[in-house]
């Protein structure tokens, strides 16, 4: 026995907790008969007086090794325990799964001992080349008889140390008696032992880690905006966030430390506001089926006979919509052969191979490439189960590449307004329409209703895996027939938010799953798990200090799942009442709750938790402890305790541009350009995600569709079909929000104008979700090991002078000179010189500030280091226009200190220094004009009298252009290049002439005097044309009525105005296609001259004054 | 049962005078030759128990005396509610810059600070620039305690504190004292170990 095994058993043990005796012995493994093959019963005593020759081998392996100890709490009386645990190999830590029995010493507790008969040993040693002086085994037996102690099978162990054997039984004998003396309170016995729960209930802190995932809304917060308030002489809650940033730590290694892989799961989502109609169309275009009938041509989009015709009026941005899309799929028509169908309730056998799905993935192929492979597609094979050498430090690895037409593994609908009845109202349960709706997808997938039933014959099919409908609105999820099992946990919930808060009118329907991919076994046929699961080879990345477990490969037995939740909802209509759809967002996430308490008993999680090979003598575990174990009934979760969420439906948020704008912007030749673009700064959803008033955990991918919302059949409509009693909007969208762990990708997000059954479009999005595959009894052995390996840091608090220590090598960084767009970086080192981890957070000089000023980048803000680790503090500078705009006319010595406080310990300062190189970039135009010179040259401002008309860099860069030789046919039409940009700035700001004589041949340089210009103009602190000027300016019909307008300008502003609108409109004249470079102009510069923060003037009519002063 | 009262102390003045070394010599009565210079702020806890068996619990910020970090100072004394000021009596320039932060407590921290004025490195009284007598006058003339200490000898350590202690108001214990081992800043009524013990997990994982 080491003394640093003794040391490394003391450290496991809790304060308090003392060793008396510590006995080294080793235990006897099963062994098989050696004829047979067939297993020998658990070596027990009497039998192993007989079998010298086994105990002898058993004697040799390391691994046989245990250590027995008593262990003695004192705590007013004193009560004994026998531990068994496992013995490490010298050096190695001592984890808490490396005690395998604990015999509280009372009762029936009963430890005999026997010799084991030396004779046949030396018989046996004779014949090997042993050495001669043998030594004398000895077996113990403890045995306990109580029925409501916690271990119940008598331990076989056998033992050299006679004496130290002699001293345990003489101090269990003494705690014994102890124990059994009589009861001094009528207390049950059981209850006294309770110090001894923290060893035997050991997984009792990991269930929230593992089985229900953090709330999204915390897990996507930086860890440091997790922390409490806090700031330079006043600590925070410091217990609290150590708690915070433990479990994160814990959370993250347990997992990377556990990791076998990714897996890939493709869903598509659609969502459709059908206004009360049943289906009349078909569907597969939606839902990224094959359609029943194939389009007739390339390029015009003309829908089969069988459908109802598309609107005429819609055909132009139909094509031109469609047209983009198709692009990458021209070939496709070709495989467009079946007859056309004329009865929508024939269904036409599939056509072709090449799915219709491919119409809406993006072009590159392996961004909507699935691993999830079709049943006909190559099974898992044994060796992508199983981690290979290959080495793969990304993230996820892919082994199998399906081709993009590869089908969704999970399609989920929202509808909205299924059934507008009264009768649905009342009778909020009727799922009448769900049927129709339920043929109509089954239809479009190519299947029929009942193909459910005919087992066997769904193969490639999908089956209904949930559904959830309240008054109009539901929610359905299919997935692939051979999918069905990797889903379990299936939950629904509803909530009404319409008439009086309450009525189903109006709110969401919801849907919660756990997918969990499938461990592929090598003896098993695939059929019941197919190839879902495409196992990369990864290594496990893991950067533990100590990482036992770094270098070995994780063995994938069971793997960890991924909560997905859906959530389809209908929110408050009309344009005005955006706070009502706010507040039905807020309201929703509160209501919609999943019942999670009667879910346990398709979980099988606990007989896995402890299959490490080691179950002769492994500690029973507990049942409530694990973390498939059943939830008590009443639990519930909300929507945003998921590992990834998607949030679909007619949330009916309008755009906040005039009515004529929108329509103009849509359909306007002149804003083919961008129109799109112009649109989404003035939708109320974005408006609500940047205020942060809703949905502001969520994501949404760029709208590159027309709106989606509201088309009028008859005779009140617009030239795009729009109802011209509503403004155009998109209602109808999807939405997401996911934790680290779940990584999703959205490929193609659209609207699909081709239907007419409603008066809104149906919406469609497919995503890629990439995951980590995990084993986890594995991770549960890695978090129960890393929070121990942690212990001590949230103990720190009860002794403040002691143990925390943490380094910070450089007290004092200086990053030099910074400017606006030059980035500059420095690190920080900060080393854990403690015995104890530790962990740290950045604080904010006082409650008004920032840890760290504006121009100034630090991570990791939070930290946790373990003994003797560095984490590098890095610094970086990031001064954008805004705050250029500030630095600008301040000193330029630029100095703070960072604040690094060591939870539980004490306040580390970092001294930061820079220099602030001007520009004049973000300088405003009343400065500019009075400088003396270049703004790197300095000196006292101008007088206002003697400032000058316009600012020299916006002149220098007109005149640079202006000069006869220079070809403008690129500019403002190129990308420019950044270096180039560079050098012009700087030129700029130092008054150094440009390093670039104009050339009719060369394009790139005046490209790059176009974007500075525009940059330029753009980083004035207040627009061109002043806010409060544009809602006049918008009102100006004629030239002549802009130019009257000018009046109103500042001098220097009218100068600058002038000046650029003259360069703008020679540059449009002289193009070779005047009117196409003129809308591209404007397009640019209507956006920065006349620049709207407020989104409040028109910019139609922003973009029209500029056009009255370029326009040729 | 005996009384039990809980204060901040914050040590201020010029940088290496011993504030640190002081504050090591007080609370863990020791003592090293060469110690690094403190940037930041640590935070320390002593408890000096009085003649009537009263305990004051002293929760100290050690604090920068670095120049640079000057106006990080008023934020580790806010709210304290004694000051130990240092100077070196082998420098009368310590004894300048002591002044200087004796004035800016009585502009701008609690008007009921106690503050002690402290001449370290007593044990070096071979090369004393500062007298007793100067030091002491002042402090007479701005109603401040006076001590020389020597933390390399412990000399008037444990002296200065118990004096500060018996100084203070302890009739009337200040809201913090009954937070039991709340730590200073601690928002007001929040018991940070209550809470801490309340934690649900925190038992099992400190096993």
């Amino acid at each position: 026995m080491s003394a640093v095994e003794t040391s490394a058993f003391r450290a496991l043990l809790r304060p308090g907790d003392t060793v008396k005796v510590l006995l080294d012995a080793f235990a006897i493994p099963p062994g098989t008969d050696p004829t047979t093959g067939a297993p020998l019963p658990p070596a027990d005593a009497v039998a192993l007086l007989a079998d010298a020759e086994r105990v002898r081998r058993a004697s040799e392996d390391a691994r046989n090794r245990r250590l027995v100890a008593v262990v003695v709490h004192n705590e007013g009386s004193e009560e004994g325990s026998v531990f068994v645990f496992r013995a490490r190999s010298t050096g190695k830590q001592l984890e808490q799964s490396d005690i395998l029995r604990v015999f509280p010493v009372f009762g029936n507790l009963n430890i005999s001992m026997a010799q084991i008969r030396r004779t046949t040993l030396m018989d046996s040693l004779r014949s090997g080349s042993l050495p001669q002086a043998a030594p004398g085994f000895l077996s113990l037996t403890i045995t306990q008889d109580d029925a409501a102690s916690i271990s119940q099978t008598p331990l076989t162990l056998c033992t050299q140390q006679v004496e130290t054997l002699r001293v345990l039984l003489t101090e269990c004998k003494r705690l014994k008696e102890l124990a059994d003396a009589p009861p001094i309170s009528t207390a049950p016995v059981l209850t006294t032992f309770s110090w001894l729960s923290p060893y035997t209930a050991r997984r009792a802190p990991l269930p929230p880690l593992f089985s229900i995932p953090e709330d999204l809304r915390i897990a996507r917060t930086p860890l440091h905006g997790r922390l409490s308030a806090a700031f330079a002489g006043q600590p925070g809650d410091d217990a609290g966030d150590v708690v915070r940033i433990r479990d994160e730590w814990i959370r993250v290694k347990a997992r990377d430390e556990a990791g076998t892989g990714a897996t890939r799961l493709s869903i598509r989502i659609g969502t459709f506001n059908v206004n009360g109609n049943l289906p009349s169309q078909d569907l597969s275009l939606w839902l990224g089926a094959q359609p029943l009938q194939p389009y007739q041509s390339q390029g015009i989009v003309t829908m089969a006979p069988a459908l109802p015709p598309l609107l005429t009026d819609l055909g132009k941005i139909a094509r031109s919509d469609f047209e983009e899309v198709m692009t990458p799929a021209t070939a496709m028509t070709d495989n467009f052969q079946s007859p056309v169908s004329p009865d929508p309730s024939v269904i036409s056998p599939l056509a072709g191979s090449t799915s219709i799905l491919s119409l809406v993935s993006p072009t590159s192929p392996e961004s909507s490439s699935s691993t999830v492979s079709s049943a006909s597609a190559t099974a898992t094979s044994p060796q992508s189960s199983v981690p290979s050498s290959a080495t793969s430090t990304s993230s996820t690895a892919t082994l199998t590449t399906a081709s993009s037409s590869e089908k969704p593994d999970l399609i989920v609908l929202g509808f909205q307004e299924l059934d507008l009845s009264t009768e649905a109202l009342l009778y909020a349960n009727s799922t009448a329409r769900e049927e129709a709706w339920m043929e109509a997808i089954y239809a479009a997938l190519g299947q029929s209703k009942d193909s459910e039933k005919e087992k066997g014959k769904n193969k490639g099919g999908y089956v209904k895996l949930a559904s959830k409908q309240l008054v109009g609105m539901l929610i359905i999820a299919l997935v692939k027939t051979e999918l069905r099992a990797c889903f379990d946990q299936v939950q629904t919930a509803a909530a009404g938010t319409g008439i009086m808060g309450l009525m189903g009118n109006k709110g969401g329907t919801a849907l919660r799953m756990r997918f969990t991919p499938p461990v592929a076994s090598p003896s098993r046929s695939s059929s019941r798990n197919p190839s879902i699961l495409s196992i990369s080879s990864a290594q496990t990345t893991s950067t533990t200090a100590t990482g036992a477990q770094s270098s070995k490969s994780v063995k994938l037995r069971k793997p960890g799942s991924t909560i997905l939740t859906f959530v389809n909802s209908h929110l408050a209509a009309f344009d005005e009442m955006v706070d009502r759809r706010n507040a039905d967002y807020a309201e929703l996430t509160k209501r919609l709750r999943f019942e999670l308490g009667t879910l346990g008993g398709e979980s099988a999680g606990s007989e896995l938790l402890f299959g490490d090979g080691e179950g002769a003598d492994a500690v029973p575990p507990t049942p409530t402890a694990s973390a498939g174990a059943p939830m008590p009934a009443g639990t519930t979760c909300g929507v945003f305790e998921s590992d990834v969420t998607f949030w679909l439906g007619d949330l009916n948020y309008r755009i906040d541009a005039p009515d004529g704008d929108v329509r103009t912007i849509l359909a306007s030749d002149e804003w083919e350009d961008g129109r799109l673009e112009t649109l989404v700064i003035y939708d109320q959803l974005k408006a609500a995600i940047r205020a942060n008033k809703a949905f502001g955990t969520f994501q949404e991918g760029t709208l590159a569709h027309h709106p989606t919302y509201r088309f009028n059949a008859g005779l009140l409509k617009d030239e795009l079909g729009y109802d011209l009693k509503r403004r155009p909007a998109w209602t109808d969208r999807v939405l997401w929000a996911s934790n680290n762990f779940t990584r999703v990708q959205q490929t193609s997000y659209t609207g699909h104008p081709q239907y007419s059954i409603s008066d809104h479009k149906p919406v469609s999005s497919d995503f890629t979700l990439n995951m980590d595959v995990f084993d986890l009894p594995t991770a549960e052995k890695s978090a129960d090991r890393l929070y121990r390996q942690l212990r001590g840091l949230e103990d720190a608090h009860e002794d403040h002078n002691a143990h925390v220590s943490l380094k910070v090598l450089e007290s004092s960084v200086d990053l030099g000179k910074i400017g606006h767009t030059k980035s500059v970086t420095k690190q920080v080192t900060v080393k854990n010189i403690g015995r104890i981890p530790c962990a740290y957070r950045l604080v904010p000089i006082d409650g008004e500030s920032a840890p760290h000023p504006d121009w100034l980048k630090v991570e990791p803000m939070a930290a946790l280091l373990l003994p003797d680790e560095i984490v590098q503090l890095t610094l970086t500078t990031t001064i954008d226009n805004n705050c250029a705009a500030r630095l600008n006319t301040q000193n330029k010595e630029l100095n703070c200190t960072l604040i690094l406080h060591t939870i539980m310990g004490k306040d580390h300062f970092v001294a930061v220094t820079a220099e602030y190189v001007p520009t004049c970039f973000g300088t405003s135009l009343s400065r500019l004009t009075r400088l003396p010179g270049p703004i790197r040259t300095g000196g006292d401002l101008l007088s206002e009298e003697r400032a000058i008309n316009a600012p020299r860099e916006i002149m220098r860069l007109i005149n640079w252009m202006m000069s006869s030789s220079v070809r403008m046919d690129k500019v403002f039409v190129e990308r420019a290049d950044e270096d180039i940009i560079d050098t012009i700035r700087e030129c700029l700001d130092t008054g150094v002439d440009f390093p670039f004589t104009p050339d009719e041949k060369e394009d790139k340089v005046p490209v790059a005097f176009g974007e500075t210009l525009l940059r330029l103009l753009n980083s004035l602190p207040e627009p061109l044309v002043r806010a409060d000027l544009q809602p006049q300016c918008v009102l100006q019909t004629s030239r002549d009525e802009a130019f009257e307008m000018l009046d109103a300008f500042e001098p220097a502003a009218v100068n600058v105005w002038i000046s650029v609108t003259a360069f703008l409109h020679f540059v449009c004249q002289s193009s070779a296609e005047p009117e196409a470079k003129t809308l591209a102009v404007a397009r640019l510069f209507a956006p920065v001259l006349l620049r709207d923060d407020a989104r409040e003037v028109s910019p139609v009519g922003r973009r029209n004054f500029l056009l009255a002063f370029i326009r040729p | 049962m005996s009384k039990q009262f809980q204060f901040k102390l914050v040590l201020l003045g010029e940088s290496a005078v011993g504030k640190s070394s002081l504050v090591l010599r007080f609370v863990k009565d020791q003592f090293d030759d060469y110690r690094e210079s403190t940037i930041g702020a640590a935070f320390l806890t002593q408890t000096v128990t009085l003649e009537d068996q009263t305990t004051v619990k002293f929760e100290i910020w050690d604090t920068a005396g670095q120049e640079r970090y000057k106006s990080l100072a008023p934020m580790y004394y806010r709210n304290a509610n004694c000051a130990v000021v240092l100077y070196d009596i082998t420098s009368s320039a310590t004894l300048e810059k002591a002044r200087n932060w004796i004035r800016e407590l009585q502009r701008q921290a609690d008007p009921s600070i106690v503050i002690a004025l402290c001449g370290n490195k007593s044990d070096l009284a071979a090369r004393r620039q500062v007298s007793e007598e100067e030091a002491k006058k002042y402090a007479e003339e701005e109603g401040l305690m006076w001590a020389e200490t020597s933390a390399k000898t412990g000399d008037g350590v444990n002296e200065i504190f118990t004096a500060i202690a018996k100084k203070l108001p302890l009739t009337a214990p200040p809201p913090s004292a009954r937070a039991g081992a709340s730590r200073p800043g601690g928002r007001t009524g929040v018991d940070l170990n209550k809470q801490t013990t309340a934690q649900p997990g925190q038992e099992a994982c400190n096993c």
